[in-house]
């Protein structure tokens, strides 16, 4: 539980280090989203996958090395070529899928590119298959098991969302009313996924729209269903361009909204970080803010950055104190560790010190308790670029930071000695 | 330091109005054209390129709404000489390389319209079209193709409200202001041309069009008593010392008047 108890155990156990650069490898062009970091191809070790602006998916090891890389590089007619920015035509927007989608026990990565292909590499990155839809792909595909079969869904910014079995054919497709920049959630039959009209759909395995949400805002962020109470009841959890982040239950009720201030774009990050047997949810905005919320909606606290939070937010351990911490790239080229529950702020004596002010957040005079919980930087890292995207490796402890000039960076957390 | 008198200027050949601001507007700028419908907007705009390829310069003019076809006939009903340069319809993109080439080889000046409409029926069957960018792209892949063969000095784009329609901007304060760094980067003098509602209550659609212009022309039509006058002004125009009043604007025998004061025939 929080209060006293943990801020005294966080006294006497937080671990003091720093975060330490191990390597850098530099892809010469731009990058919009996270690696995904998995052992694709069964040697026990990790590789990070990641996309390019010039289309290009390159292969690493956990020590920085290239492994692989594949290049989309599509022929368009003379035609066709007059509708795209030459220079992003081929990028690759958002992660990799990497899923073993053909049941051969070797993992294949799957991504949709701007001129509205999706490729289905093999573990070598070489091409087993493509698909053309009808116009760009901004979201990552997302998998799903159905009788013991796999399939793929994305949505496109012809408005479409697509399913197509394993070797890359179409299964179905449906209309929604609005482009469709987010990654599908895939969860019990249920799929979900957002649209630029700031709708949040949920359809069935056909395609039968079960029910829509609308918000003001554009949705691109992923949803994120799970059992958020403890109990066996799901609930999904999105943000929008609305500045909002939802909770529904699975028929589509609002359970909850939570003004975040500032449009959200990635999805939440789920942890019971304080082990109440319900899940607490991390995510950034772009009001600069990282926030933590219990499963009610309720903010636990909040850590100001110098710029937007994009990239998903990581919670673990990382100085392997039993206690989780969370990890955060901002666009103001940092990354911040703060402690997962806060800090109980003792300082504050009621009547007394009026707003505390600390940089970057504040607590309210009008408070019962005697304090207040305020997030804390337990330390940072500054990188040499906006931070577009998060990963991380559990085996080897390590993050995995793209910016967005191109750069992948390693970062791993070293203890101070003495 | 006259820094003004370094500065090349493009005459809107307007008679009256040239000389009511220092010669004509910067070369470079992206002036606003706005005007509710009928005023002359499009007619004003060619009128820049047609005396500018007399002159052996290279316009773009892009049309969204009006089909070439019309827009040729209404230019030749307004007089002007094709004979004198060259006219380049733009139908097919397909085609765009072949037509540029064989430019390359005249000294006359050209005009060349592309013609949006046409296009879009020529591909209807291309599917990259329901991408939101797309249509900008086009525009943008367009001059971008005839700067780097051929070279061109002057862009018209008739209208921005058409291609609001065409490409639907999320984030138009964003993406319009890199639609205007596109233009000055290329380093042309535009002219936006912006339909106004009919109440003038702003001169563009996301009110920072005219925040990210270099210059503003304003064109009306004020009813007085009985008769109806179009009347020109120049709300803005950067670096530049202009007169700001409002002229009466007319075509007589080829020619585009901006009249002031006494020479008002109604006043
Ligand atoms: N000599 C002329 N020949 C043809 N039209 C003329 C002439 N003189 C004036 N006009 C007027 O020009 C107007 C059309 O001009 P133009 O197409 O340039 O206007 P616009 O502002 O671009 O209109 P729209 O809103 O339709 O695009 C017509 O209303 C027409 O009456
Ligand atoms: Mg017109």
């Amino acid at each position: 539980m929080g209060g006293f108890g943990s801020a005294l155990k966080k006294i006497f156990n937080q671990k003091r280090g720093h975060l330490v650069s191990a390597w850098k490898f530099r892809s010469h062009t731009i990058l919009f989203s996270s690696s995904v970091v998995e052992d694709i191809d069964n040697d026990q070790q990790d590789e990070i996958l990641f996309g390019t602006k010039t289309g290009e998916i390159t292969c690493l090891t956990m020590q920085g090395m290239p492994k692989w890389k594949f290049n989309v590089h599509e022929n368009l007619t003379e035609t066709e070529m007059f509708f795209f920015d030459p220079e992003s035509m081929n990028a690759i927007n958002a992660s990799p899928l990497v899923t073993d989608i053909n049941n051969d026990g070797k993992k294949e990565v799957i991504f949709g590119s701007e001129t509205g292909n999706v490729y289905c590499l093999n573990h070598f990155g070489q091409l087993l298959w493509k698909y053309k839809a009808e116009s760009s792909i901004k979201g990552a595909v997302a998998d799903f098991t159905l009788n013991g079969k796999s399939f793929l869904v994305f949505g496109s910014i012809d408005q479409h969302l697509y399913v197509l079995n394993s070797a890359g054919n179409m299964v179905w497709k449906i209309k929604a009313k609005s482009v469709i920049e987010s990654t599908p959630c895939v969860m019990h039959d249920h799929i979900l996924f957002g649209t630029d009209d700031g709708t949040l759909y949920c359809v069935d395995f056909k395609g039968n729209l079960l029910w829509g949400y609308k918000t003001k805002g554009k949705i691109i962020a992923q949803p994120v269903v799970e059992k958020l109470q403890g109990t066996d009841e799901y609930t999904v959890v999105v943000g929008s361009y609305d500045g909002y982040l939802y909770a529904f239950d699975m028929s589509g009720n609002l359970k909850w909204k939570f003004n975040a201030f500032g449009p959200i774009a990635e999805k939440v990050t789920l942890c019971d970080v304080n082990s109440d047997n319900k899940q607490e949810i991390f995510f950034g905005s772009c009001n600069n803010l990282i926030y933590a919320l219990n499963c009610n909606g309720d903010k636990l606290w909040e850590y100001e950055t110098n710029f937007w939070v994009v990239a998903p937010v990581i919670v673990a351990d990382i100085d392997n104190d039993g206690r989780f911490e969370v990890i955060a790239g901002s666009y103001d080229n940092a990354v911040y560790v703060l402690d997962s529950e806060g800090k109980y702020d003792l300082d504050y004596v009621p009547g007394l010190s009026g707003v505390v002010q600390q940089a970057g957040h504040y607590t309210d005079i009008m408070t019962q308790d005697p304090g207040n919980v305020v997030g804390t930087k337990i330390l940072d890292y500054q990188s040499d670029g906006i931070i577009v995207g998060m990963a991380y490796s559990q085996k080897n402890n390590v993050f995995i930071v793209n910016e967005k000039q191109g750069e992948v960076e390693a970062l791993s957390f070293v203890e101070e000695k003495g | 330091m006259e820094i003004a008198n370094i500065t090349t200027r493009v005459k809107t050949y307007i008679q009256g109005l040239d000389d009511n601001m220092q010669g004509g507007i910067p070369q470079g700028h992206v002036t606003l054209v706005c005007g509710s419908a009928g005023t002359m907007k499009s007619s004003l705009c060619f009128n820049v390129l047609y005396n500018e390829a007399v002159n052996g310069k290279i316009g773009l003019y892009i049309s969204l709404e009006q089909s070439a076809k019309s827009l040729l006939a209404h230019m030749a009903n307004m007089g002007y000489d094709f004979n004198k340069i060259n006219l380049v319809v733009i139908k097919d993109l397909g085609n765009l390389k072949k037509e540029i080439d064989a430019l390359k080889a005249s000294k006359k000046g050209t005009i060349i319209i592309t013609d949006i409409g046409a296009i879009r029926k020529e591909i209807r069957d291309i599917n990259v079209t329901s991408a939101n960018a797309g249509w900008l792209n086009v525009i943008k892949n367009v001059a971008r193709k005839i700067k780097m063969d051929v070279g061109f000095d002057h862009f018209v784009l008739d209208s921005m409200s058409a291609l609001y329609v065409l490409s639907k901007f999320e984030n138009p304060r964003i993406e319009l202001f890199y639609i205007f760094e596109f233009m000055r980067d290329l380093g042309i003098t535009s002219f936006l041309i912006s339909e106004m509602p009919l109440d003038n209550s702003k001169y563009a659609e996301y009110d920072v069009e005219d925040y990210l212009a270099d210059g503003i022309i304003y064109l009306r039509l004020t009813r007085f008593r009985r008769d109806v006058v179009r009347e020109i002004s120049i709300v803005k125009m950067r670096g530049t010392n202009c007169n700001n009043d409002v002229f009466s604007f007319e075509y007589k025998k080829g020619q585009f008047h901006a009249l002031y004061g006494g020479q008002n025939p109604l006043l």
